[in-house]
């Protein structure tokens, strides 16, 4: 049994194989809480309580698929391209916003954390929430957090968004186009994106590029900002 | 063949990320200066979308798999989410609410502002 467990390739197959199971019941049930990503999350939870597995034995196999972060990452420049003209466009209310709420986002985090004495070690994985997966990750490790918490964080970001972001933009008042989309691109990042291109074609494309330009602005700013406070 | 060429920019990119990562005095991760540098490439002409729209499909359309392993991870911290909640909620939940809408209302006066 250990000989199994103790191999890359039991990670590597279990998570392919629950994000399948995760894809299959998506088809069937179309709902943000039958993401493919909960269900394989909560499935390899399952199995490693189970059957009493380690995640250092499960991430043997894990790292690999994490490590294809990186390049992933590369990637988001592929769909921020594509939307080069809209932000030449509207440059300076789109890189205005993003570069002001990329900070404001960060300073939020700090300011709630300490109204709340939220431990350092948590408070520094939240501050990048508000970013895309592959880019919270990098800036948490840079920063010093866990790559883990800040997963949990920017999926709650992205669940929030998802499901009460069209009505909070309702009950606000808050009806610019480009406005919509920089609120949902900037805090929920792409399960936002997501909800919103149901909606406006218009409204999504301003809400990917703003997941780009928010990435890249918390992970200019975050660690200046981090060194000033702690 | 387009398909590795498209792999071959990518991770390119991601390894000259990674080296200036070590010579610039930020702390930019190297795979973050690698999307920046392949945005430039794009703009620049130097790198055509066709080339690498294939490859770089692969990553984005499967982009949530990724981030599976990462997040199993959370189970190591069962301790700190338990005796945390408190601050998880009002951070997550009250930050995600005050970023959302002052992001919005800031853009439209932006909008307003510079017509």
């Amino acid at each position: 049994m250990s000989l199994i467990i103790e191999n890359p390739v039991f990670g590597i197959a279990v998570t392919l194989f629950t994000y399948y199971l995760g894809l299959c019941l998506r088809k069937r049930k179309k709902s943000l809480l039958f993401h493919p990503f909960l269900i394989s999350l909560v499935l390899i939870i399952l199995i490693l309580e189970l059957f009493n597995i380690d995640y250092a034995s499960y991430n043997q196999g894990g790292e690999y698929i994490t490590y294809l972060l990186q390049p992933a990452t590369v990637a988001l420049a592929v769909p921020m391209y594509r939307k080069i003209d809209l932000l030449r466009k509207k440059a300076p209310v789109i890189l205005g916003t993003t570069f002001v709420g990329a900070v404001w986002g960060i300073l939020i985090v700090l300011g709630l954390g300490y109204l709340t004495g939220t431990g350092t070690e948590l408070l520094i994985s939240m501050v990048p929430k508000a970013t895309t997966t592959p880019i919270a990750v990098g800036i948490s490790a840079e920063i010093g957090g866990q790559a883990s918490l800040t997963v949990g964080m920017v999926i709650l970001n992205g669940l929030l968004g998802g499901m009460f972001g069209l009505k909070l933009l309702k009950y606000f008042k808050i009806t610019s186009p480009i406005a919509r989309g920089l609120s949902m691109g900037m805090s929920a990042h792409g399960i936002g994106t997501g909800r919103i291109l149901e909606e406006s074609e218009a409204e999504g494309a301003v809400s990917g590029l703003a997941i780009g330009l928010m990435g890249f602005f918390t992970a200019l700013t975050a660690p200046l900002i981090i060194g000033f406070f702690f | 063949m387009t398909f590795i060429k498209g792999m071959s920019i990518i991770f390119g990119c991601l390894f000259l990320g990674k080296t200036a990562a070590h010579y610039i005095p930020l702390a930019l991760p190297g795979n973050i200066i690698g999307m920046v540098l392949l945005f430039v490439f794009l703009a620049g002409g130097i790198v055509k979308l066709e080339d690498i729209s294939d490859a770089g499909n692969l990553f984005l359309d499967n982009l949530v798999l990724l981030f599976v392993p990462v997040g199993v991870g959370i189970i190591r911290f069962k301790d700190i989410i338990a005796s945390e909640l408190l601050s998880i909620i009002v951070v997550g939940v009250g930050g995600f609410l005050i970023l959302f809408v002052t992001v919005g209302k800031m853009a439209e006066f932006i909008q307003k502002w510079r017509g």
